[in-house]
Formats: C-alpha cells, structure tokens, sequence
C-alpha cells in the first residue's frame, strides 16, 4: 500500500500520472499534425504516435494500481482507488480500439485530418478525469473536456450534412445538460458548503436531507442522465449516433458512457449514501423507462447503425438497474458490464465500418445476406458480439447481465431482475435476425459483398475484442475478482467520516 | 516618481488605444487594444489594485484577445473594408457621439465633495463575513496576504487540478474550433 498525499504538488502529479500523460502526450502529438498534416502518411504516423500515448498513459494507471495507491488522509481532487483505475482503463481500451479503427477508416473516407487522434486523446484525458473525480468541479471539467472533444469528433466529416448534424445537435443537448448538472453542483455546494464528494457525504449523514440538496441531486441526475442517454433524455442518442463517423460512434457508446457511469455511480455512493431513499425510486425509473423504449424502439430500426443506437439506450438501463442496488456488488457489476459491453460494441461497431461506405448510414439487415458465405471470419466476429449484446451463455455479455441480477437480487428486489430478463428476451428479436441474415440467406449477388474488409488495424483490433468477450465469457472468475475488489475500495476512504 | 511612472503609462495607453481605432487591419488593431490593456493594467497597479491589475492581464490581455485574434483569422477578413460614409452611419454617429456628450455633461456637474456625500448615504451592502463563515476567513486571509495572495492560495493549492484541467479545455475547445471552421485544414 503506497499513501500519496494528495496536498502536495508531488503526491497530486504522481496520482494524475495517466491522466498528464496522455495531456502532454496530446500536445506532442498536435506540435507534430501542426506541421506534418497533409497526407495519408502524415495522419497514420499522429494515430500510432497516439498508440504510444495510450501505451504510457495504461502503463502508468498500471503502476499506480499495482502499486495499490491510497491516498495519505483525506481524498481530495481525484480518487486514488480501483474503481477509478477500472474505469479508466476502460476509457484507454476503448481509445485504443477507436485509434486502430480509424487508421484505415479515416483514409477510406477521405478524411484526412490528423487532428482527429490529439482529439481521441483529449477526450479520453476527459474520460479519465471525470472517471476519477472526486470533487465536483473536477466531475464538471473532466464531462467537459471530454464532450467538447467529442462533439467535434461527431462532426469531423465536414463534407456530410448527416455528420454536421449529429455535432450540432450533441453540442447543444449536451449545452443544454452541462446546464443542469452545473446548477446541481451549485445547489449541493449551498446544501453542504463542499464540493468534495466524501465531505458532502458527511455532511448530508445523520440528518433529513435539505430541499437545497435534494434539488441539487436531481438536477445532477438529469445531467448524467443525458450523458448516459438514459430514456426520458436519449433523444439525441440515435441521430447523433447515426450521423458520426462510425469509430467515433463507437468511442461515444463505450468510453464516453463508462466515464460517465463511473461518475454517476461515485456520486451516488459517496456523496448520497444517506438519501438513497431518494435517488433509488428515480434510478429505478430512469432504468425501467430505458430497457423498455430502448428494446422496443430497436425492434423497429431497419439500419444496422440505428439498431446499435437504440441498443445503446437499453445497455444504459440495464447498467442503472445495477446502479440501483448502490451496493459494492452494484458498483462492481457495473465496471463488468462497461467492460463487457465496451469491447463488444466496439467490435460492433469496428465491424459496421467493414460493411459500408460513406458514414454506414444505410447498412441494413438486408445488406449483409449471406455475408457468413463471402466473408466468414467477418460474419462470425459480428455473430458473437449479437450474442453478447443478447448476454448469450458463454460470453463477456451473460457474465456482465448474470452479475447485474444477482447483485440486484442480493438486495431483494424483484421487479427490476424481471424486466430486466423479459426485455433481454425481446431484444433477441434485433440482434437474432443479423445472425440469420448473415447465415441463411442467400446472397442478394455473388460479388455483392466484394468491397467488404477491413484495414489490418482495424481487423487486428477487433479480432482481439471478440476473442476477450468469448475468452472472458468462458472463464470470468479472475474477472469477477477484480470487478469485485475494485468495487469494494469505492467507499472505504468515505465511511469513517459519514460516522458521529 | 509614481506620477512619472503614472504619465508615461497613460500617454502608452492614449496612443495605442488611438492606434487601435486608427488601423485599417483589423489584425493590427487587435494588437494595439493588447497593448492598450497592458497599459491599463499598469495604471491598476499604480492604484494598488494588484488584484484587478492581474485580471485584467489574464482576462483582457490575455483570453479576450486571443479570442478576437482567433475569430479574424478564422473569418480570413483579408482587406475588405466596409464604407462607413453613407447617411445612415452619419446619423449613428451623431445618435451615439451625442449620447456620450450627455453623459459627459452630467459628470461635469460632480464635484468630489457630492461623490462623497451619495456613497455615503447608499444603503449598506451585506458584509460577506456575516453571510458565510468563508467570508471572515476571506477577509483575514486578504488582510494578512493581501488580495492577490487571498485568490492565488486556493487557485494555485487547494484548486491546481481543476485550473490544469480547465487549460486542457480550453485547448481542447481551440483545436475543435479550428478543425471544425477553418475552411481547408
């Protein structure tokens, strides 16, 4: 156990190692594009230079999670514990794979502009920040950070009005949400005189909660709710989703929405533990309200990349019915299922890039017929991330749902499990038929699916997503531990002072 | 000593701010007004406003102005000038010169002597130490560091990570602005 004291200018930058890292790292990179920026070469040397950034940056959470760093008092700024260190890790995973992905994509779109990588990693510097946050105005900056990265990414295709759309209407929901979490945060700070979440936790123990704080812990969660594309705040979610270059789609469903869960779970167990009364009914809605839109409006979709959208807001409120529970068991089930359901989306995702052209907006189930016959190792890639998405026996997927339920069971609730199971039930009626259009239809022509394939890279990166999700799927035991350990530390440094 | 000191930066500030209305590239004229602050910001201190002086650096000199420098260059003004001799401008000109000139007169009739006697009779604000208890420590810790060491104590200690934090936002805003407004990257 390495303390570091977070009051000295040393212990803060030997806790933020990752996150400096991968900012100074960031501007390497944009010395470098700001004179080499011209040709295809110039943007495949920023996204390998970005790799290496990614690299040191895991390498150092690495470090500092081995090394099992605590803070020395009082946690202040960041936290110092595994929860952050899974959650960032995820972030990295999910940049990675969304770098990999774009190398060949970028160039296929004619989009070469390599500031797209210092962005990837300005955001995922956002993700880090807001994943570890341990006081609120830290929370803020890192959620800003990141979406202002990512709203520019949504619309780094310039020439396609879909993609200056997505940007447009990301920028001004998500405006429009920084507004209500801004305002939460004013109101917790007037409730309890702190923006440090433990503090507030302590503060707000042993005594009925005020208005002031109960208002503020609303307006946080419609906030995080619309980062999260939670149902009544998803709207944007599909057209955003839809219109973006795909790898970037791919990074707002994995990296953006696990930093934004691990916020919202840090907010919710360690600065109101005491009004769990409170924010649980309305978790409970949120997430009812999620599965069931999500599912049924997916059930309609006809595109591919719709059908990941609208399944992306079922995700969400699968991973808030483990929120709910507000337990260690919760927290942890949550870190596997962002886990979980990151690589395979990713891969999803990453696999959508092979299937189209021109953004994939029109790749629809009746465009991958008989794929499985053409390109078999494509088709099975796609085939197992449907099934993990469905949370099918031996996959990443029916690990993440199985510890989901059971740490909702734990707590004795019934109704949330139920829907839970019924709503993973109808949505085999979505992800089932890409299987079957894959393999028992026939190909619509025998050169139809010819411009299908993907860059080494990008094949290379999702290769190793799909074999993870069925390797993980098949023995996840050492998983468990980690996701259950990680969960554990979350509120250990916040419960000796929310006593007398 | 102090009103040499006093004169030198008034008459900097007097002429850049007349260089700054004089120039016809808008480019030039946004650094004359740089020039301008900086001078302003003298006189600040010279007024023992150590504080203001600061900010005025930091927020005028320093965020504003990249701000105006980024928005002509993204609007590639060039050397287009518009004509400002028409009837309408002539008449704005006239609305606007003689709303100043009013209220130039109306200072005229301000002795100190008045200036004194109305802050006096103003109605009291709150004290801040009496509405926060963070408002007595403010206060003693402006006596004690004076004002600058009252702001710069948390900004640069208790609040370094998210001041760090929000220069990455602000790059991260500058370098999505350019990729998304300049017309060839």
């Amino acid at each position: 156990m390495n303390r570091i004291d977070l009051a000295s200018p040393v212990g803060v930058a030997i806790a933020l190692l990752p996150e400096i890292l991968l900012t100074g790292w960031a501007l390497i990179v944009l010395l470098v594009v700001s004179w080499r920026h011209r040709t295809a070469q110039d943007s495949r040397l920023a996204g390998w230079l970005s790799l290496v950034g990614l690299l040191f940056s895991g390498a150092a959470l690495a470090a500092l999670w081995v090394g099992g760093a605590s803070p020395d008092g009082l946690p202040q700024m960041v936290a110092l514990d595994p929860f952050r260190y899974g959650a960032a890790a995820i972030a990295l995973l999910a940049a990675a794979g969304t770098v990999l992905i774009s190398l060949g994509y970028l160039e296929r779109e004619g989009l070469i502009a390599p500031e797209y990588y210092p962005l990837v990693l300005l955001a995922t510097a956002g993700m880090m920040f807001l994943a570890g946050a341990e006081d609120l105005i830290v929370l803020f900056l890192g959620l800003e950070v990141m979406s202002v990265a990512v709203y520019v990414l949504a619309g780094f295709d310039r020439t396609d009005p879909f993609s200056s759309e997505a940007a447009l209407k990301y920028f001004l929901i998500g405006a429009f949400a920084s507004g209500f979490l801004l305002y939460g945060i004013a109101l917790v700070y007037g409730a309890a005189g702190t923006t440090n979440l433990s503090i507030i936790g302590a503060q707000l123990s042993g005594r009925p909660i005020p208005m002031m704080a109960a208002l503020g812990l609303g307006l946080l969660l419609i906030g995080m709710g619309f980062k999260i594309s939670a149902v009544p705040f998803h709207m944007w979610a599909p057209d955003v989703y839809d219109g973006s270059p795909t790898p970037v789609s791919g990074l707002m469903a994995t990296g953006v929405k696990a930093a934004a869960f691990a916020a919202l779970v840090r907010v919710l167990m360690e600065a109101f533990p005491s009004a769990v009364g409170l924010w649980q009914p309305v978790v409970a809605a949120l997430a009812i309200a999620s599965m069931t839109v999500g599912n049924l409006t997916a059930l309609a979709q006809r595109s591919l990349k719709r059908m990941l959208a609208y399944s992306s807001i079922a995700h969400a409120g699968y991973m808030l019915v483990a929120v709910w529970a507000g337990t260690h068991a919760g927290a942890g089930a949550v870190l596997l299922y962002l886990l979980a359901y990151g690589l395979t989306t990713l891969a999803a995702f990453g696999l959508l890039t092979a299937l189209g052209r021109g953004g994939e907006r029109d790749v629809t189930y009746d465009d991958i017929a008989g794929l499985a016959g053409a390109r078999p190792a494509i088709a099975l890639g796609l085939a197992v991330c449907m099934l993990s998405l469905l949370g099918f026996p031996g996959t990443l997927g029916f690990i993440g749902k199985w510890y989901i339920l059971s740490a909702v069971v734990a707590e004795g609730q019934m109704i949330l499990p139920v829907l839970l199971v019924l709503t993973s039930v109808l949505s085999a009626g979505y992800y089932l038929p890409v299987i079957m259009s894959m393999y028992m239809r026939p190909s619509p022509g025998a050169d139809r699916h010819a411009a299908v394939g993907l860059s080494p890279t990008a094949a290379g990166a999702i290769a190793a997503s799909v074999v993870a999700v069925v390797l993980l799927g098949l023995w996840p035991s050492g998983l468990l531990e980690v996701a259950g350990a990680s969960a554990r530390t979350l509120t250990q440094t916040a419960l000796p002072l929310a006593g007398p | 000593m102090l009103e040499a000191v006093f004169y030198v930066f008034a008459a900097v500030a007097v002429v850049t701010a007349s260089m700054c209305i004089l120039s016809r590239s808008a480019m030039s004229a946004v650094l004359w007004l740089t020039a301008t602050m900086l001078s302003l910001a003298a006189l600040y201190v010279l007024l023992s406003a150590e504080f203001i002086a600061a900010i005025q650096v930091l927020v005028y000199a320093g965020a504003v102005m990249v701000l105006f420098l980024f928005v002509v260059m993204l609007l590639n003004l060039g050397q287009a000038t518009t004509d400002m001799r028409g009837p309408a401008a002539l008449a704005t000109t006239i609305v606007i010169a003689g709303l100043l000139a009013i209220q130039l007169f109306a200072l005229w009739s301000y002795t100190p002597a008045r200036l004194a006697s109305e802050v006096a009779q103003a109605p009291q604000l709150s004290d801040p130490a009496t509405l926060f208890a963070a408002g007595q420590i403010a206060r003693d810790e402006a006596v004690s560091r004076g004002v600058v060491g009252a702001v710069a104590v948390p900004l640069f200690q208790v609040y370094l990570v998210p001041f760090e934090i929000t220069s990455v936002l602000l790059l991260a805003a500058i370098v999505g602005a350019v990729v998304l407004a300049k017309r060839r990257l």
